[in-house]
């Protein structure tokens, strides 16, 4: 046996409820299909109601006299199990997913409207401000009726922007990267700058037969175990300090910016730092950087001074405390026991994320990196 | 007896009330032909009323009965041939049910799956469910009119009622068709009511009377006799066929129920009236005239009686299944070939597929 | 090349599709020995016969209503409408059965008819002779509704109208039945549903159909002795219409203007309005403007040229759009 529950139905066009007028049947009775057994009375006539099932009259929901909701269960029936196959389902309820302003839809409510939408200006007009990030809020209209102008909008953004010349697309590359830039802006940090004597450096470095940048990179490598918090990333959760140094290059591409990244820089050897940084070089060069090899930097360094940088300010990358521009190293007039002589030197410029540094621990860890630097002992002591 | 407008103006009658022989009864039909017609009433009166039940238990919107009217819709309609078409109005199911039309189709227009025309009219030879009346008085005529063209012997029918008599489109259908010797047969089911308001406020003189203002053959027969309205039918059909035009039958018969499940017809008429006309029924008569003739006893009216419960009860299961239709089919048919901008409205609104 | 009428256009029109397709009928009032009040169907019955081409008694809804039935028997109807202002009494026919029968059968019965209506104003005509009805037409959902604006524009619609599978309302400019133009009238154009640019401009677009295409044409002539050039878009039809065309020519401007003869309240400009928002906002430098009759019955002769659109109202509207 199976239980079916009968609903009092709408028995003239529209209407919402109904009064159940009188039982033809009890709890208990056996009715056959059709057989009279309810008379509902509506806002038009009294009408009889035949049995929409054989069976035994399980429940009667409400009294006579009472009035009911239509769709409110009237009756339940125990039927027979089987013979009625129930109702094949219809097609699914359609899915909608509507553009308002064209049919209409449940589409949630447009976003409060700004101080913008209250300053006069043509549709050609917002979309412009909206596309050189201008707030129209703030712009001064000369049109007609006060309205703002394009010219308007454009001197807004500062500087005269005429087509005279060129007119260069921005590639997906060089606008993710200005995104990427304008984030990082957002992060506090300072520059801090120390000048290094590089003779013992320049004379490694042509031993091996490398740039000075392996050899500076694995110098810094070697710094960060005593002074840890240079290899750290702040999060919202906690400061990460890292185990393992991997040191992000910053190169230089047709395409922009890229950072390949030579993992593990601490346990690897000044040549084999060499021969990543080429590789690595190479691919970004060719476009054939992998996914590995930009990921999982934990601090940078940028050559600057192979473009005779003498130092500068290098922007920090999320993720990294510290990043490191290399200046170019050239006769510097420095002064030595009291005197001023010509000797190789270079100016390193190091930001820090002042959120998980502070100067103090900068100063001290800087101060042992030059320290290294400028020890042909200690630089010799380095892996080959 | 209360007066129904033009109760009393001579009609053919062929087999009174009480079966008994008042006419020629010979009307070209088989004894075979006799039993079936007494059968299609049986199984369309049973199917009628659990139409009736059907929209009480919810799984019918708004049902109009056609109780009575069985003799004039199946006496007409089986004196039609294969090829001719019929063009209903909305209480035709009986005659739908002659002309071999699909029920569980047919009746998805009352539980409102779908409008009219969810059968195949082409297939069925049977026009879609037409509800502003009278309008297809018009399709008819212009069936009718493309079948004359085609050189062709097919002729239209077209059912409406007493109060779609009195709309625009019945004097333009029946002047058109009378202009142009179509050959359609205009087919009124003189039932007595208009929802409330009764015939004798719906006209002024006996609808068959109009046919000679328009130029065509007018007949009124008595509308629940089967074999007067098969012979008035078929009369007007070989007409047709031989060219000789359009013909006006006014059927004179009685709707036994409401104007349909929404209406409640003891706000004005008497039960006295319905009683009354119930001495007339159709089935009853054709019955008592058959066994008297020996043409059918007892158990063969069993026997339609048993058959037709099974019918409707295979008609019952299949029409409670039937569910939502796909939302697509709101746009898939509106036009053969749709406008681009109806299409990005159908892709907004169900989204892709 | 020879020129032609917009009249000998649509008669051609109708005799190629009556010997074309067999199953062509053309039918109205007056339209078999008269040749139509406008002569639009002259010499066709002749040539045709009065099976294929007659005459039918005064009755618009069955007119409209036999279409139906014709349609069920496999015949192609052409039935015209007397005037546009005649065309009422068979709006039942029109809405409830011509636009709905394909959906009513689940696409199995279409009504392949053409409705042809002379329509519009400008002609002096008397009361209910110079109506606008496109906006019952092209709101009734199920009808294609089509209106050329110059003879063989009118010639390559109404072939394509009659060739259509579902019902079209051809809505024939009679104040531009005369007017004449030179060309090929079986050369290819675009079909129902394509927008055709007539003038180009950078100013601002104005947009219009049948009679007002012209008088756009000669407001663009005066508004380019003062530097300023505007395109002219002629829609063509309304049902299908050619959002695309109207997108494009709004965002190459970033102005427009919308022009026809039918009142202002829920005119095509309404419904053009709303696409140009929905279709080029960000381009539009001004508001659309609608330039079209005002809210009143359509007046006697003597006041018709007060409520059309006269060029001056036209480009006076392109003005103030340009210097917004």
């Amino acid at each position: 046996m199976a239980e079916r529950v009968f609903t009092l139905p709408d028995l003239g066009e529209g209407l919402e409820e109904a009064i159940v007028s009188t039982w033809l049947v009890a709890e208990g009775d056996t009715v056959t299909l059709n057989q009279p057994f309810v008379e509902i009375e509506t806002a038009k006539a009294t009408v009889e109601v035949p049995a929409p099932f054989a069976g035994r009259v399980a429940k009667l929901h409400v009294a006579a006299g009472e009035t009911l909701a239509v769709g409110a269960p009237l009756a339940t029936f125990e039927v027979e199990r089987g013979g009625d196959g129930g109702r094949h389902a219809g097609s699914s309820s359609p899915a909608t997913s509507v553009r308002p302003g064209v049919i209409g839809g449940d589409g949630s409510p447009s976003s409060a409207p700004t101080a913008a939408s209250s300053v006069a200006a043509t549709p050609a007009v917002r979309k412009l401000a909206k596309d050189l990030g201008v707030d129209l809020a703030q712009v001064e209209g000369t049109g007609n009726d006060g309205r703002v102008t394009p010219d308007d909008v454009r001197r807004a953004v500062g500087g005269q922007i005429e087509a005279v010349g060129e007119e260069i697309p921005i590639s997906p590359v060089r606008r993710a990267v200005a995104e990427r830039l304008t984030q990082i802006a957002a992060i506090p940090q300072v520059t801090t700058f120390r000048t290094v004597e590089c003779t013992a450096l320049d004379a490694v470095r042509r031993e091996l037969g490398v740039s000075p940048l392996p050899v500076f990179m694995r110098a810094l490598a070697e710094i960060a175990k005593d002074h840890p918090m240079l290899n750290a990333t702040w999060t919202d959760q906690a400061i990460l300090v890292h185990d393992k140094v991997n040191v992000g290059v910053a190169t230089d591409t047709d395409r922009g910016l890229v950072v390949p990244v030579v993992m593990d820089a601490g346990s690897l050897a000044i040549r084999e730092i060499a021969a990543a940084i080429e590789r690595l070089a190479r691919a970004a060069r060719d476009g054939s950087l992998k996914p590995t090899d930009t990921s999982g930097p934990t601090i940078a360094v940028t050559n600057t001074g192979s473009y005779g940088s003498e130092f500068g300010t290098p922007l920090l990358n999320p993720g990294h405390a510290v990043t490191i521009a290399l200046g170019v190293i050239e006769p510097r007039a420095l002064v030595i026991d009291g005197s001023v002589q010509a000797r190789p030197a270079c100016t390193l410029s190091l930001t820090f994320d002042h959120r998980v540094l502070d100067g103090a621990t900068v100063g001290r860890a800087f101060g042992a990196l030059v320290e290294l630097l400028e020890s042909r002992e200690r630089l010799d002591a380095l892996p080959r | 007896m209360t007066e129904i407008a033009s109760t009393d103006a001579p009609m053919v009658r062929l087999v009174a009330p009480d079966g008994s022989v008042v006419g020629d009864v010979e009307v070209g039909l088989s004894g075979d032909e006799r039993r079936e017609l007494l059968r299609l009433m049986i199984r369309s009166r049973r199917l009628d009323r659990e139409c009736w039940a059907l929209q009480r238990q919810g799984e019918l919107t708004v049902y109009p009965p056609f109780e009575g009217q069985e003799a004039a819709q199946i006496g007409s309609a089986f004196a039609l041939g294969p090829e001719d078409f019929v063009f209903p109005s909305f209480r035709e199911l009986a005659a739908a049910v002659v002309r071999g039309v699909d029920v569980v189709e047919y009746l998805e227009y009352h539980r409102g799956t779908w409008h009219g025309g969810p059968y195949d009219p082409i297939a069925s030879r049977f026009a879609p469910i037409c509800v502003p009346v009278a309008t297809q008085i018009v399709h008819a005529v212009g069936w009718a009119m493309g079948s004359k063209l085609d050189g062709s012997t097919a002729c239209s029918l077209a059912y409406f009622g007493d109060g779609s008599a009195s709309e625009g489109d019945f004097h333009e259908g029946a002047n058109l068709a009378a202009v142009f010797g179509a050959p359609a047969i205009l087919f009124c089911q003189n039932n007595g009511w208009a929802i409330s308001v009764p015939s004798n406020r719906q006209f002024a003189a006996p609808i068959a009377d109009r046919a000679a203002g328009y130029g065509m053959l007018g007949v009124r027969v008595d509308g629940n006799d089967v074999l007067a309205v098969y012979a008035v039918t078929r009369d007007a059909v070989e007409r047709a066929r031989a060219g000789e035009g359009p013909t006006l039958i006014e059927a004179i018969t009685y709707r036994i129920g409401s104007h349909s499940t929404a209406d409640d017809d003891a706000r004005y008429r008497d039960e006295a009236e319905v009683a009354a006309w119930r001495e007339r029924d159709p089935i009853d008569r054709y019955r008592s005239y058959l066994l008297g003739a020996g043409t059918i006893d007892d158990a063969f009216v069993r026997g339609c009686e048993e058959e037709a419960e099974a019918w409707v009860g295979g008609i019952r299961t299949e029409l409670t299944a039937l569910g939502e239709p796909p939302a697509t089919e709101m746009f898939d048919h509106a036009f053969a070939d749709p406008p681009p901008t109806l299409l990005a409205q159908r892709e907004e609104l169900l989204g892709d597929g | 090349m020879a020129e032609v009428t917009m009249v000998a256009a649509l008669n051609a029109a109708l005799r190629d599709a009556l010997s074309g397709d067999p199953r062509t009928l053309v039918f109205g009032e007056d339209v078999g020995a008269l040749g139509g009040v406008f002569r639009v169907t002259e010499g066709l019955q002749a040539e045709f016969g009065g099976e294929r081409v007659f005459d039918t008694p005064i009755a618009e809804a069955g007119i409209a209503g036999i279409c139906i039935g014709l349609a069920m028997a496999g015949w192609r109807p052409i039935a015209e409408m007397q005037f546009d202002g005649f065309s009422y009494p068979a709006l039942d026919q029109v809405i409830s059965h011509l636009a709905k029968y394909r959906q009513r059968t689940r696409g199995r019965v279409g009504v392949p008819a053409v409705v042809r209506i002379p329509s519009f104003g400008g002609i002096k005509g008397k009361e209910h002779h110079g109506e606008s009805p496109e906006t019952y037409y092209v709101h009734t959902a199920g009808l294609k509704v089509v209106v050329p604006s110059t003879p063989l524009d009118a010639y390559r619609l109404l072939r394509r109208s009659i060739d259509d599978p579902d019902p079209v309302i051809f809505l024939e400019p009679k104040s531009r039945y005369w007017s004449k133009e030179e060309g090929d009238l079986t050369a290819e154009g675009p079909g129902i549903g394509r927008a055709r640019v007539v003038r180009e401009g950078g100013a601002c677009v104005v947009i219009a159909y049948g009679a007002m295409v012209g008088r756009c044409l000669e407001a663009a002539t005066t508004l380019s002795a003062d530097g300023i050039e505007t395109t002219v878009l002629d829609l063509r039809s309304l049902v299908p219409l050619d959002v695309t065309a109207i997108g494009d020519a709004v965002r190459s401007t970033g102005r427009a203007v919308v022009v026809h003869e039918a009142p202002l309240t829920l005119g095509m400009g309404a419904e053009i309005v709303a696409r140009i928002v929905e279709e080029a906002f960000d381009h539009l430098e001004a508001p659309v403007a609608r330039v079209t009759g005002p809210d009143v019955p359509y007046p006697p002769a003597y006041l018709e040229q007060r409520y059309l659109p006269s060029v001056k109202r036209i480009s006076n509207a392109v003005r103030t759009v340009v210097a917004y």
